[in-house]
């Protein structure tokens, strides 16, 4: 038995796909995909796949350890898949509003911890402006979230631990500007619960 | 179409059991429509099961073990038979 399952356990070693060729594929599926799904001939579905794109190169950027500037790479199309979900939605919205497959109040919520991500990887040489404004997008995107998920209190805690974290961060790296610029932000009625907790 | 609807299948089947075997056959049957479907005729019908696809290998990649965890498992299953990879060698 020891020595079947050390068998088993051998070959899948052999057998190895490593997570990030899966990945890979998956966005090459979806990158083909988008050629049929655009914004004028499907919004709906242009709108999912953009945001299964924007995940699988978030993913990808995750399982890159040793690359950083391909990571760095890789978090930018994530950025800009999920910023191309997001107008995407907004106008489904506005003109014929259509039900959609995925949650886009979790596509803010990606997008800023993709922002945190770039702004906060020590092997990513950024100049502090952009780290500021990464963070500042970040904060942005999770309040955005919130603000969405005022109703789903286990989602909201998730979300709003991840404003705690930016603001944190915001701190660290900018002091008190960086802070009070955080505060200016945040809606009024939050500030006392985020001021005990930071 | 029958292919696609065994794709969807079977990754819905991965949920519950043997994800990796599902998920691998939930892939083959996508393939396998993307054969048959031609994007000039029906490019939004090429384009789901393009979508599924990715979302499949997607899926693999959640459950792929790397390979750290299973240089891992093979070192505990020789430890727990009192072997070490070195005294293999004797």
């Amino acid at each position: 038995m020891i020595h079947n399952n050390l068998g088993t356990a051998y070959w899948n070693l052999a057998q190895q796909e490593t997570p990030q060729e899966w990945l890979q594929l998956a966005i090459d599926a979806y990158q083909i995909a988008l050629r049929y799904r655009t914004l004028q001939a499907a919004p709906p579905a242009f709108a999912a796949t953009q945001n299964n794109l924007g995940t699988a190169y978030w993913h990808l950027a995750s399982h890159t350890s040793e690359n950083p500037e391909q990571r760095r790479n890789y978090l930018q199309k994530a950025i800009y898949a999920y910023e191309t979900t997001l107008m995407a939605v907004q106008q489904i919205a506005q003109t014929q509003p259509l039900p959609l497959a995925f949650d886009p109040i979790a596509t803010h919520n990606n997008l800023g911890l993709a922002h945190y991500q770039f702004a906060t990887d020590a092997q990513i040489p950024l100049e502090p402006e952009d780290r500021s404004l990464h963070l500042k997008a970040a904060l942005d995107q999770h309040l955005t979230a919130l603000q969405g998920w005022q109703e789903r209190p286990e989602l909201y805690q998730t979300v709003f631990n991840n404003v705690l974290q930016t603001i944190r961060t915001l701190y660290e790296h900018e002091g008190l500007a960086g802070q009070n610029f955080a505060f200016s932000k945040v809606p009024s009625h939050l500030l006392p619960e985020i001021m005990t907790r930071l | 179409m029958v292919q696609n609807n065994l794709g969807s299948a079977y990754a819905d089947l991965a949920r519950y059991q043997d994800p990796i075997e599902n998920l691998q056959e939930s892939i083959r049957a996508y393939q396998q429509t993307l054969r048959f479907r031609n994007p000039e005729i029906d490019p939004l019908r090429y384009a789901s099961t393009q979508n599924n696809l990715g979302t499949a290998y997607w899926n693999l990649a959640q459950h792929q073990q790397p390979e750290v965890y299973l240089k891992q498992a093979i070192a505990l299953t020789l430890k727990r038979c009192n072997i070490t990879t070195q005294s293999k060698n004797h």
